[in-house]
């Protein structure tokens, strides 16, 4: 059983009745710490690393709030998860399920419910109480009508399930659905073994006129691959191995199983059984009659836990088919169009398509079954998804950058109808030319509710009104002296002003004014009225005020001489991010805040010359005892997002992940805690070029690694002995801050070093120090090698020995993973999973250990390639996806090289023998970039551009007459020794060049030997490599002097007229390497001079 | 006759993309007026698309991405000569060895003739070199500078002469 958490922590009740008043979108968990491992054998829930934290790095506002409010104490919600109710809207009777709070016997009134989305659904958990761990949750836009939707980061069953020993477990896992009496003998008449392929969206139909009720009946479709064969219809299958699913059926799930769509849904892909289904004959308009399965109140269902298999792909392009999985990155034309990674368009238009609630921007999600199609407009082009009545959209990952909810209007104009009637692309540039006529015609300001926080800014230092979507300065004339100023604050009633010249009302100006994005993007008040100044005068006495206070801070104040320790969980990759904001590009990273404070005691106000710093744990000031579960478990929680904006990017490049930075605390006190100061809480900060941030680096004697001994995990300690200030005369021999803080401020690591004297003689009082250490140190081992991953991958049976770490991650994880790169290629497109992309590339990467080599495959944007990872780099690459066969690169993939491994070749060549070849003369003509000129050398010179002293990398033939060993014994010859050799035949030869420089061709040149003798094949394709691969050189610095060519009549040599005899002509004294930066440093003293 | 004509101008990708293309038979490329037909690059491999007939990569120095093609089908050519001036050409053979040394990531030094492929700006390569040094990069910039000053950017010879 889990131990009983601390008095402190236990976590408060929270019912659904509490969560429908909450008024604006909040976060919560059960615990503010999750434990590494499990301590109670749950079933798999896994991934809390997926949960929220890959919430995409795509805000629509830059305000500086967070959409989402934390409860800062633990909190527990749970309640029955069942299928949505019949009266459900149709919006989330297609998509979510429904939680409630459990039924008392005692309360008459029905119990509360709130539509719910699950992350790692179970359908084990239907009509079952579920612990809910992590949530978030979004009221309903509409401030007093219906209720929101609560969006389930993790959970688990309320009982644990026996853990039945693994072979006992059935083939076939019965669903639990909410028939009010059903039959449980699963072998009944009408029955389906297949893989779920589609699913339909809701639909009514008009039941024919035997039908005696006339009304219509509303239902989905759900397309089944099965089995056509006996046993299936006899009894249930046992096993998947002898079945093949081939035969196409068509379900209808009519009636009260029309809320079974969001099960469905989840079953795509998934092998189920489905008994109990009526045969009923169906008429198509004219064509005749067939038969088809309709679920019943007998129907029963069942899915294969252990069935691995793939769905086979539709055939060709204009079928519905494929997966795409991307982050959202906008959402426009409510819903309409929604972009993904920037680069292709969801077209939602299928007004019985509804998409879940938690499709915000953001999110990470997945569409199956679609039709994919290349738009090219005269000035741009992109990727269409086109979706129809089978497309399914699950969200994978919720978004916490958005709370904006997207809900389509249910009912279509006119122009809705006209838009249908066209054909996919023309309906995606109807859409554009829709928005165009929406910015164009639309008054500037319609009716709309306002409602936010208020803040005063520190930029401004006027009020103003803040909420997810932007800000707005505020003017309230009888805003009383000590009225709260970080409320939220309904506002139903106030004037809108706006300043200026009235020429400047129709001004916009975009980056790209005709990209796609932005004709759909509503362009915001702000940056159309650029030149006006625009406030909302209103009154105070007329705020209604609506939740709890709230701080936000904007900025890091510079004076602080308090600093929190974090540690960076993830860099989000830059792709993801540009152009999304009008005002520059911003780039994220998420860290996990720590317990510990880093303080720096100086004289009085005077931080300059600090004496002493302490670090001290935000929990202990409070008399809680450290215990190692309060540092792992924090470690999951309290996340931020750092925020660079255009001057602070140097820093981004300069984070690494799984490192420990500090940031400064606005507040002055020294007293501060985590939660006392608050500066942390809005969950996002904000860094500019003014702001800093350090790196922490702590050794043991110039050593990073850190003993066993010390820090043992069952030290207590008292928050006496960590809170200890370290004065800085004492120090100097023990524990020694290796620079001044000066030069702390200045630099931005800070590095700690205890001596080891030190450590062994004051034991005791550094343990807790160390021990801290240790914890932080422990965390942060999350990256996994190239065989732990394979071991994941792997069947279970094969796995045996791996280890508690690989345990951990399940298939659909998205993981961390280190290994030496030993190829990259790109990867072919196998259609209907991956997209053409601009400025994107389908890539295969070969990553290995010692032992093995997985591959990676995906698409990398051309900005998040990272220069040095080439075959031979260490590299670590974050946040790929872990499937069955293979490591996907994902829009967040971040890539961060360890080392790039310098080749060093040292092959044996026979050197011993220094080619006994005596160049008389050898013509070049020399490219120096402003013209061309004539050279001519001798002797070493002209072997060395002659390049007579590399290996020749002659292939095939030319190697195998060489070389008199097989492959594998293969010695190899450096040019100069294979001329060698055709020289004692020849005694000399000549090759003129019969084509007009610099154009060259092998074609073009002409061998012959002074003895007339024939020269072989081989000869004269030696001769031809030697001239060519001469040619394809790489640079080479000449000292030459100016020669006149009479002078070189004794050789016989005929010039071509053109252009040679236009051309200088030099001999060259000497030829030397060119060292590119000593180079590179005489030319800038040239062109700085110059 | 315009002297750069011949050479390989030493350029950065976003200068040489903004070439002005003159539409003649063959188009011709202008930079502030004088004609250049080659050109030679430093940059990294940021694509690549190997054909049966030829290699498609992008080049990219930090200013733009050049596209480049490096023709692999030199024994079709030579397919109408004789079978033993066609065995004699490492032409092909080297030609794919420079296509092995094309991979992603690796800094190149690429030169090549300017030509234009369905509307745009490409390089078909003559040559490939594999630059290890890091600075040839840092050095390929500052002769680019350089040159620009000190010639490209001057009126032609000719041109000089009649004023």
């Amino acid at each position: 059983m889990e131990p009983p958490p601390e008095p402190a922590l236990t976590p408060r009740r929270l019912t659904v009745a509490d969560l429908l008043r909450l008024r604006r979108p909040t976060t919560g968990a059960s615990s503010l710490h999750f434990p590494s491992a499990p301590t109670t054998p749950s079933p798999p829930r896994k991934k809390s690393k997926l949960a929220a934290a890959t919430a995409g790095p795509t805000p629509t506002s830059t305000s500086g709030t967070a959409p989402f409010a934390p409860i800062s104490h633990p909190v527990l919600l749970s309640g029955t998860l069942s299928l949505p109710s019949e009266d459900a809207p149709a919006g989330c009777r297609s998509n979510c399920f429904s939680f409630s709070d459990p039924a008392s016997s005692a309360s008459a009134s029905p119990a509360a419910s709130v539509c719910c989305c699950l992350l790692d659904f179970d359908p084990a958990a239907l009509g079952r109480e579920i612990r809910v761990l992590a949530w978030n949750y979004l009221p309903s836009v509409r401030l007093h009508g219906a209720a929101g939707v609560l969006e389930v980061v993790r959970w688990r069953l309320a009982e644990e399930e026996e853990p039945a020993p693994a072979p006992k477990r059935s083939f076939l896992a019965k669903i639990r659905l909410n028939w009010p009496a059903q039959d449980p003998d699963l072998a009944s008449r009408g029955c389906v073994f297949g893989l779920v392929r589609s699913v339909s969206v809701v639909f009514s139909m008009p039941q024919a006129k035997a039908e005696k009720r006339s009304a219509s009946s509303i239902g989905f479709l759900a397309e089944i691959l099965c089995c056509g064969c006996r046993r299936c219809q006899v009894s249930p299958p046992e096993t998947a191995q002898d079945h093949k699913f081939e035969v196409i059926k068509f379900l209808y799930f009519v009636g009260s199983a029309c809320t079974w769509r969001p099960l469905l849904v989840w079953l795509v892909g998934r092998l189920v059984y489905i008994s109990g289904l009526k045969k009923k004959l169906v008429s198509v308009a004219e064509k005749g009659s067939h038969t088809m399965l309709v679920s019943s109140t007998n129907t029963a269902m069942a899915w294969c836990r252990s069935y691995r298999g793939n769905l086979p792909l539709d055939g060709s392009p204009e079928k519905c088919g494929g997966v795409y999985a991307g982050v959202v990155t906008g959402i426009y034309l409510q819903g309409l169009a929604v972009e993904l990674d920037d680069t292709v368009w969801l077209l939602i238009d299928d007004l019985l398509l509804l998409p879940p609630h938690c499709l915000r921007v953001g999110a990470f999600i997945s569409v199956k079954n679609f039709h994919a199609m290349r738009l090219n407009f005269a000035w741009t082009g992109t990727v269409l998804l086109a979706t129809c009545s089978k497309t399914c959209l699950t969200v994978k990952s919720f978004s916490l950058v958005d709370s904006k909810s997207h809900i389509k209007a249910e009912s279509k104009s006119l122009l809705g109808k006209f838009v249908d009637s066209l054909e996919m692309p023309s309906r995606f540039w109807m859409l554009l030319l829709i928005s165009c006529f929406i910015q164009k015609f639309t008054k500037l300001f319609s009716d709309k509710e306002i409602w936010g926080s208020q803040n005063t800014s520190p930029l401004s230092g006027r009020l103003q009104l803040v909420d997810s979507t932007g800000c707005i300065d505020v003017i309230i004339p009888d805003l009383p002296p000590n009225g709260s100023l970080y409320g939220i604050y309904e506002i139903r009633n106030y004037k809108l002003a706006l300043e200026g010249p009235v020429a400047y009302l129709d001004h916009c100006d975009v980056a790209d004014p005709l990209s796609c994005k932005a004709i759909f993007q509503k362009l915001s008040y702000k940056k159309r009225v650029h030149h006006l100044n625009m406030y909302v005068i209103l009154c105070w006495r007329e705020l209604n005020p609506i939740g709890p206070s709230l701080h936000i801070p904007l900025h890091i104040n510079y004076r602080a001489r308090s600093f929190h320790l974090v540690k960076l969980s993830h860099i989000f990759p830059p792709n993801n991010v540009q152009q999304q904001n009008m005002s520059g590009p911003i780039l994220y990273a998420e860290a996990v805040i720590l317990p510990y404070n880093l303080q720096f005691i100086g004289q009085g106000e005077c931080i300059e010359h600090a004496e002493a710093f302490r670090m001290s744990h935000s929990h202990l000031l409070d008399g809680t005892v450290l215990n190692e579960r309060i540092v792992c478990e924090r470690e999951h929680t309290s996340r931020i997002l750092l925020e660079f904006k255009e001057g602070g990017f140097i820093k981004y490049q300069l984070l690494r992940i799984n490192g420990y930075y500090l940031l400064q605390c606005p507040s002055g006190s020294l007293t501060c805690t985590t939660e006392g100061c608050g500066c942390l809480e809005g969950g996002k900060v904000s860094l500019d070029s003014q702001d800093k941030i350090w790196s922490i680096a702590i050794t043991f004697d110039g050593n990073i690694s850190i003993k066993g001994t010390i820090g043992n995990q069952s030290v207590r300690v008292t928050s006496a002995e960590v809170d200890e200030p370290f004065p800085r005369n004492i120090i100097r021999d023990e524990l020694k801050l290796v620079q001044s803080w000066n030069d702390f401020y200045c630099n931005s690591y800070f590095h700690l070093d205890f001596s080891c004297e030190a450590m062994s003689t004051k034991m005791e009082e550094y343990n807790t120090v160390c021990h801290v250490l240790n914890q932080l140190r422990a965390s942060s081992t999350e990256v996994l090698s190239v065989s732990s991953c394979i071991d994941i991958m792997m069947p279970k049976e094969a796995s045996g020995s791996a280890n508690l770490k690989t345990e951990e991650a399940v298939r659909g994880d998205l993981i961390s993973v280190q290994g030496k790169v030993e190829n990259i290629h790109s990867h072919a497109c196998k259609r209907g999973t991956c997209m053409p992309a601009n400025e994107k590339y389908s890539l295969c990467i070969h990553v290995a250990d010692n032992n093995h080599t997985v591959r990676l495959h995906g698409f990398l944007s051309k900005h998040s390639f990272i220069v040095g990872m080439g075959p031979g780099a260490t590299v670590t690459f974050h946040r790929v996806l872990l499937t069955q066969h293979e490591l996907l690169l994902t829009p967040v993939t971040y890539i961060e090289v360890a080392t790039v491994l310098k080749l060093v070749l040292d092959k044996s060549i026979n050197h011993g023998k220094i080619p006994n070849v005596k160049v008389r003369l050898a013509g070049f003509i020399l490219d120096d970039g402003s013209s061309l000129c004539c050279c001519w050398a001798d002797d070493a010179r002209a072997e060395l551009l002659l390049r007579l002293q590399e290996v020749a990398h002659l292939d095939a033939s030319v190697n195998l007459k060489l070389s008199k060993g097989g492959d594998s014994t293969k010695l190899q010859h450096t040019v100069g020794y294979c001329l060698e050799k055709l020289l004692k035949r020849h005694t000399c030869v000549i090759v003129k060049n019969c084509g007009i420089p610099p154009d060259f061709s092998c074609r073009d040149l002409d061998a012959s030997s002074v003895l007339h003798k024939v020269l072989s094949r081989f000869e004269d394709k030696l001769l031809k490599f030697i001239i060519l691969n001469a040619c394809w050189n790489g640079t080479l610095n000449v000292i030459a002097s100016v020669i006149n060519p009479d002078d070189l009549n004794g050789f016989n040599v005929e010039l071509p007229d053109f252009p040679v005899r236009n051309m200088q002509m030099l001999w060259i004294k000497e030829v030397f390497p060119v060292d590119p930066l000593e180079e590179a440093r005489r030319l800038f003293g040239i062109l700085e001079t110059s | 006759m315009e002297p750069l004509h011949l050479v390989h101008v030493k350029i950065l990708a976003a200068d040489l993309l903004s070439l002005t293309v003159q539409q003649t038979s063959l188009p011709s490329f202008l930079r502030r007026g004088r004609t250049v037909t080659r050109a030679e690059l430093v940059g990294i491999v940021v694509s690549r698309d190997r054909r049966d007939k030829f290699l498609r990569f992008l080049i990219d120095d930090g200013t733009g991405c050049v596209p480049c093609v490096l023709w692999l089908n030199h024994q079709y050519l030579n397919a109408n000569a004789s079978s033993e001036l066609s065995d004699s050409d490492p032409t092909a053979e080297m030609a794919l060895k420079m296509s092995e040394e094309v991979l992603l990531g690796t800094l190149l030094r690429v030169r090549g003739k300017i030509v234009m492929y369905r509307g745009a700006i490409q390089i078909a390569v003559r040559d490939v070199v594999l630059e290890k040094d890091p600075n040839v990069e840092v050095l390929h910039w500052l002769q680019c500078v350089r040159l620009a000053k000190e010639c490209y950017d001057l009126p032609p010879p000719s041109a000089q002469g009649a004023i």
